[in-house]
């Protein structure tokens, strides 16, 4: 059914009713053709959309079964990609632009005026026409805006088996002129909605976080001033002196604990803080992590018994050496049995477990801290670690500054570690520190250092 | 303008559907006839499509039927066109496409042409 197109210049024959009626008729045509055109630009905005009505609009107005575009890329030296193709193989469209796209993108680049058949050896070279004329392809021409080629248009013979007229090369130019246009409008409206989209999304993170700060900041004033005024006012009645020896003693235990804890949190900001501008140096060696566990817990046990809250600790006799740092490890565990204690009611039991275990074929230590409060909802869990973040959602609930669990979990993977938190609501939450294990002996496998990105200080 | 433009099924023969055309075949309407005659074409069916109430026909919508006989030719399929409005048989002449496509008088005719 497909025309040949050895003949592809010659003048489409005219019928004998009289040659101005059919130029009239030519005319009226072309005129339609580009009314049509302007009609279809204003239905969408769609690349795709668009750039099937023109190809429709071409194939009308030339009256060819073939049509195809392809646009130019940012990269002068990749070849045009393949947008839309009726009546050409997709495949051969694609390699078409693959093994001649550059010298015919340079040609009608150079001229920005349709070539046709007769003349493509000439613009292109002979090797470049004869893959052009093995697509039986009558016409190239250049898809063009504000000077500039945007992409390239191929179109096949006229079905009726005749070539093109100068008018229908004028109209097809004037319409690739008003595509170009259009479809350059279309993509900066695109880009446009895009950009507006994306700077949505950053307004709303951004008010997320000047939220976030703010609740930050009505935090820290309620948690630095509390303990402040309870020193203030207990270093003022000892100042009058007029108590005895064992209530001067309870007034002073009073402030040293309070300052204890003031340091505690200006401590913590601090270290978030160098965490967050990647200044934070740590001391990873290997330890011994029964000892550190037992002495945290003595350390720990008066306070949370005060609270009314039972302190276990379950560790097995003996446990490969892990790597951590020391005075950061208590950071981590601190943030863990505080978290705990502050989301359990007295009477409550907080167990501090160790082992080992084997996971993504890396062997580790790990301690767990249990407890059987009222667990976390599923919702919470994936923000459990972000800054300022309380797990019920709210600034002021439980108090605190929000920043004992990002802190804890931080730490923990700039140790070489890992922190998880495992909660079902009902059924208590548990952390598990995981610490990179040596082998008791040397008979494990080796730690791969490389994935320690901190200063380490190899015990051997 | 604003005429409405409608595809609609007329009969279904054996293999073949009848689908008649109605209104103005312009940008607009010009996807419309393709994703109908794709989905015939879809179906493994042949396509006789009825042009006799067809206003007016743009560059598009030649450009459709022209698209649609291709990719009927290119899968083995056949279509046919049938009882061209006097518009429509005015542009065809003018561009010669009776040269390419198939055109009938009426639809027995080309229910009988694609049954040969």
């Amino acid at each position: 059914m497909r025309p040949s197109s050895s003949s592809p210049e010659a003048t489409r024959s005219r019928p004998s009713d009289g040659g101005t009626l059919h130029a009239l008729a030519e005319r009226d045509h072309a005129l339609h053709a580009l009314i049509d055109l302007n009609q279809g630009f204003t239905v969408t905005l769609d690349l795709y959309k668009t750039v099937d009505h023109l190809l429709l609009n071409l194939m009308g107005q030339l009256g060819t079964s073939r049509a195809v575009l392809w646009l130019l890329t940012d990269d002068p030296a990749a070849p045009p990609i393949l947008i839309r193709s009726h009546g050409m193989n997709q495949q051969a469209a694609r390699v078409l632009m693959e093994r001649c796209g550059a010298q015919v993108v340079k040609r009608l680049c150079q001229d920005s005026a349709p070539i046709l058949a007769a003349a493509m050896e000439e613009a292109f070279g002979s090797s470049a026409a004869a893959l052009v004329r093995q697509e039986d392809i009558a016409i190239l021409a250049p898809l063009w805006a504000s000077g500039a080629t945007l992409g390239v248009v191929a179109l096949g013979p006229g079905v009726a088996g005749a070539g093109f007229q100068p008018l229908e090369v004028q109209v097809l130019e004037a319409s690739l002129g008003i595509a170009g246009v259009a479809i350059q409008n279309g993509e900066s409206y695109n880009r446009v909605l895009e950009s507006s989209r994306q700077l949505r999304l950053a307004n709303e993170e951004l008010k997320q976080l000047d939220r976030k700060q703010s609740e930050f900041l009505t935090n820290v004033n309620h948690e630095l001033r509390t303990p402040l005024c309870v020193v203030v006012s207990s270093l003022e009645c000892a100042l009058e002196m007029k108590q005895g020896p064992a209530e001067l003693r309870t007034l002073l235990q009073n402030s040293v604990c309070q300052a204890r804890k003031l340091f505690g949190m200006v401590d913590n900001l601090l270290t978030l803080s160098e965490l967050s501008r990647d200044t934070l140096s740590l001391r990873v060696v290997e330890h011994d992590l029964i000892r550190t566990l037992v002495r945290f817990h003595a350390k720990r046990l008066p306070g949370v018994s005060a609270g009314r809250r039972e302190l276990l600790l379950d560790v097995p006799p003996r446990l490969a050496p892990a790597r951590f740092d020391d005075h950061r490890i208590s950071q981590i565990l601190d943030a863990l049995v505080d978290n705990a204690v502050k989301f359990t009611r007295p009477g409550s039991r907080i167990v501090l477990r160790a082992g080992e275990m084997l996971r993504d074929e890396t062997r580790w230590v790990h301690i767990e801290v249990e407890d059987d409060g009222p667990g976390i909802p599923a919702d919470q869990l994936p923000t459990l670690f972000d800054p300022f973040q309380q797990p019920d959602g709210s600034a002021t609930r439980v108090g605190g500054m929000g920043i004992g669990l990002a802190l804890a979990h931080d730490l923990a993977e700039r140790m070489g570690g890992r922190l998880l938190a495992s909660s079902a609501p009902g059924q208590g939450s548990t952390f598990t520190l995981l610490l990179r294990a040596n082998a008791l002996g040397g008979g494990g496998p080796d730690l791969d250092r490389s994935t320690l990105q901190i200063e380490t200080i190899d015990g051997s | 303008m604003n005429e409405s433009f409608e595809v609609s099924e007329a009969k279904s023969l054996g293999r073949t559907v009848v689908l008649r055309v109605r209104g103005r075949l312009d940008a607009r309407a010009a996807p419309l006839l393709m994703e109908r005659a794709a989905a015939v074409r879809a179906n493994g069916q042949n396509l006789v499509l009825n042009l006799a109430d067809v206003s007016f026909i743009g560059s598009s919508g030649i450009g459709a039927v022209l698209a649609v006989a291709e990719q009927f030719q290119e899968q083995g399929g056949i279509v046919r066109l049938t009882s061209l409005s006097t518009s429509v048989a005015s542009v065809f002449r003018l561009l010669n496409l009776d040269r390419f496509l198939k055109i009938d008088a009426n639809e027995e005719e080309s229910l009988a042409a694609v049954e040969l």
